[in-house]
């Protein structure tokens, strides 16, 4: 795969130039991948106010460590780490209880495909916005960045069962909303 | 995948959004904050190859101008005298040809001439300008112990027995029947001759000037010149040797020794841990760190000395974190009055209690410490009287590591360190390199001043903790060593 060019320079060329502390590179870097990593954090803050913080937070932390980038991965992926940690650690300076409720007999319903397709990417970004913290973090956790349950318990420093029963509640609100909005639009 | 999340990941994975330019200029601000609370280690770094740099141009000049007698050896000196000269040939030393290695604060001028009795005779000024300030005996009971032991394969061997100093010079003049002429300076007694005993006998005859007509010696294959300076001042110490690190013998010293360090942390781990070293990084600073310890030496030949002693190192860093997980309990009275025509008549008083969240902070002080058996080679570059300029390096054998606070650890939360869960209890080999001053006080006592650098090789935190955690040490220790 041929090295991805931004302004004559490849990507690797700008992280040097980042690391030499050229802020004409850390910008071009940063306007690479602000609008796709504002949508991440959009999903784990509670409204683009909050977002932002983590944007920014996380931007600083990634110039301020970008010496320890060991090009073992995508440079994206390595930015996106750092957006979903952020994320994470700015939930736990609020300080979000999470619920633990028994999920003997629970059926979960299905989702309808249909109902999705009227929704656009900001409308679903606005309804996971609106999950109470807990759920929104378990949610985006293992639906959207793929970990599982032992993982997010670990991550969050909760039990598996709170995983999996704020995941179940965080779903069936979830389906709530979107049949909601669903009503209204047609 | 549940059906329901993976519609979501579908849409939402590669989702873009417009993002507000205010946020790269909050970025740009704390970038260059961050600028500019970065610890400058360079200044450091420069002051310590500074400190170097100066340390070598001040070795190097003295050299050249005091341990030049090395430069005799040079086939210039050797072969000025040699056995193409005529009759009638000049030779003059320069002072670098001879010179007795230690400086001195009055110059005196040796001149001898030799005059020959046959055809092959020379007849030649010979003129040596020796600069010294050793302190020199008239004492010359021991000259035959000298004379007697020159190594006639050395061309200029300057010898210090501690009460006087002589330098001999040989030359490669052959049918040399010799006599020595009237010596211009009273301060010396020069002889030249390729008799050794002869040399040593004209010298203990007599302190004074003198000329000794020497018979024909025949064909021997050098001749040797030997020039003994004689007091011209009062000694100012019999029992001061030069440099006591560049003589022979098997000196026995013990030096102890304080040092300022300054510990240089390095922290590394796995792309998913980044945020737990921002985290620790934000959360601990450098405190006052410091060495201190002994260390026994034993020349095992001129200017090599081997050392070996104990260590101890204490560095010390803060901790502070604010636990988000905090909540701080308020109540608030508030007492409400009622007033009637201006007056107060009755009151109310209400408590509300108020949380706040994350207004705990976990303030503590962090302590590394560390026993180390330090096994060092130390070898004299340069010395004098007053100061000798030495390097070292050697292994530093780690006893025992200690560690008590609290870092950030893997989860993000504060952990406490005294156990053996993250750091190891014992660090291996490390390599110590330095360079020593040593001011020489008094007869035996020295004054150190001992730029150092302590390397690590491993971590010292555990091979498999996924934070890798390093330290570096650089320091000047500062002590005294007492030689015995």
């Amino acid at each position: 795969m041929s090295p991805l060019i931004i302004n004559g320079r490849t990507e690797k060329d700008l992280i040097q130039a980042c690391l030499r502390g050229e802020r004409q590179a850390q910008m071009e870097i940063f306007n690479m991948y602000a609008s796709k990593m504002m949508v991440v954090c959009m999903r784990y803050g509670r409204h683009r106010l909050e977002a932002e913080d983590i944007l920014q937070d996380s931007f600083v932390k990634i110039f301020t460590h970008l010496h320890e980038f060991e090009y073992q991965g995508s440079f994206e992926g390595w930015i996106r780490r750092i957006i979903i940690n952020t994320a994470i650690k700015n939930n736990q300076r609020k300080s979000v209880q999470y619920e633990d409720i028994g999920l003997d007999h629970v059926h979960e319903e299905s989702a309808d495909p249909d109902v999705f397709s009227t929704l656009s990417e900001e409308e679903l970004i606005n309804i996971i916005s609106t999950l109470p913290d807990g759920y929104r973090m378990v949610f985006n956790l293992y639906a959207i960045e793929g970990y599982n349950h032992r993982e997010i318990a670990h991550i969050l420093n909760i039990e598996e069962s709170t995983s999996r029963s704020q995941l179940y509640k965080a779903r069936k609100l979830l389906q709530e909303k979107v049949f909601e909005l669903y009503q209204q639009a047609v | 995948m549940h059906k329901f999340d993976k519609i979501f990941k579908h849409k939402l994975s590669h989702a873009h959004t417009e993002v507000a330019a205010h946020n790269w200029e909050k970025i740009v601000s704390r970038l260059d904050q961050a600028d500019a609370l970065k610890p400058r280690v360079w200044p450091y770094r420069l002051a310590l190859t500074g400190m170097a740099i100066v340390l070598l141009m001040v070795g190097t000049t003295w050299v050249s101008n005091s341990l030049q007698y090395s430069d005799l050896t040079s086939p210039t000196a050797k072969n000025q005298i040699n056995t193409n000269s005529n009759k009638g040939d000049t030779y003059s030393l320069t002072s670098s040809q001879v010179a007795i290695p230690y400086a001195d604060n009055t110059e005196i001028i040796a001149s001898g001439s030799t005059d020959g009795i046959n055809n092959s005779s020379l007849s030649n000024d010979l003129n040596a300008t020796i600069s010294t300030n050793h302190a020199v005996d008239s004492d010359v009971r021991s000259i035959k112990n000298f004379a007697a032991s020159i190594n006639k394969d050395t061309p200029i061997t300057p010898v210090d027995e501690g009460a006087f100093q002589t330098v001999v010079l040989e030359s490669s003049i052959k049918n040399a029947n010799i006599q020595i002429a009237p010596l211009v300076s009273p301060n010396f007694d020069a002889v030249i001759s390729n008799d050794e005993h002869l040399i040593s006998d004209v010298i203990a005859s007599s302190n004074a000037p003198q000329t000794i007509k020497l018979p024909a010696l025949g064909y021997q294959p050098s001749t040797l010149l030997a020039i003994r300076r004689k007091i011209k001042s009062k000694p100012t110490s019999k029992t001061t040797p030069a440099c006591p690190f560049t003589l022979n013998g098997h000196m026995k010293s013990l030096e102890v020794y304080v040092s300022h360090d300054y510990i240089s942390k390095s922290l590394s781990a796995p792309d998913e841990f980044v945020n737990v070293i921002a985290e620790r990084e934000s959360s601990e600073s450098a405190m006052y760190s410091f060495s201190a310890g002994f260390r026994f030496g034993y020349m095992i030949a001129p200017r090599v000395n081997v050392h070996l002693g104990a260590n101890y190192s204490h560095m010390n860093e803060k901790f502070s974190y604010v636990d988000p997980e905090s909540v701080q309990e308020r109540t608030i009275t508030i007492k409400d009055y009622i007033y009637e025509n201006g007056k107060i008549i009755d009151s109310l008083v209400t408590t509300e209690t108020i949380k706040l969240p994350g207004t705990s902070t976990i303030k503590k002080q962090n302590s590394f410490t560390s026993f180390d058996i330090p096994i060092l080679g130390r070898f004299t570059i340069l010395g004098n009287r007053n100061i000798s300029l030495s390097a070292l390096a050697g292994p530093i054998i780690n006893v025992s590591y200690g560690h008590k606070g609290m870092i950030i650890g893997t989860d993000l939360k504060p952990v406490d360190i005294s156990d053996n869960q993250i750091y190891k209890p014992q660090l291996g080999v490390r390599l110590y390199s330095g360079i020593s001053l040593a001011y020489h006080l008094a007869g035996d006592l020295d004054f150190v001043f001992e730029p150092h650098a302590r390397i690590s090789f491993d971590d010292v935190s555990k091979d498999n903790y996924p934070i890798a955690q390093r330290h570096q040490s650089f320091g000047v220790h500062t002590g005294l060593r007492y030689r015995f």
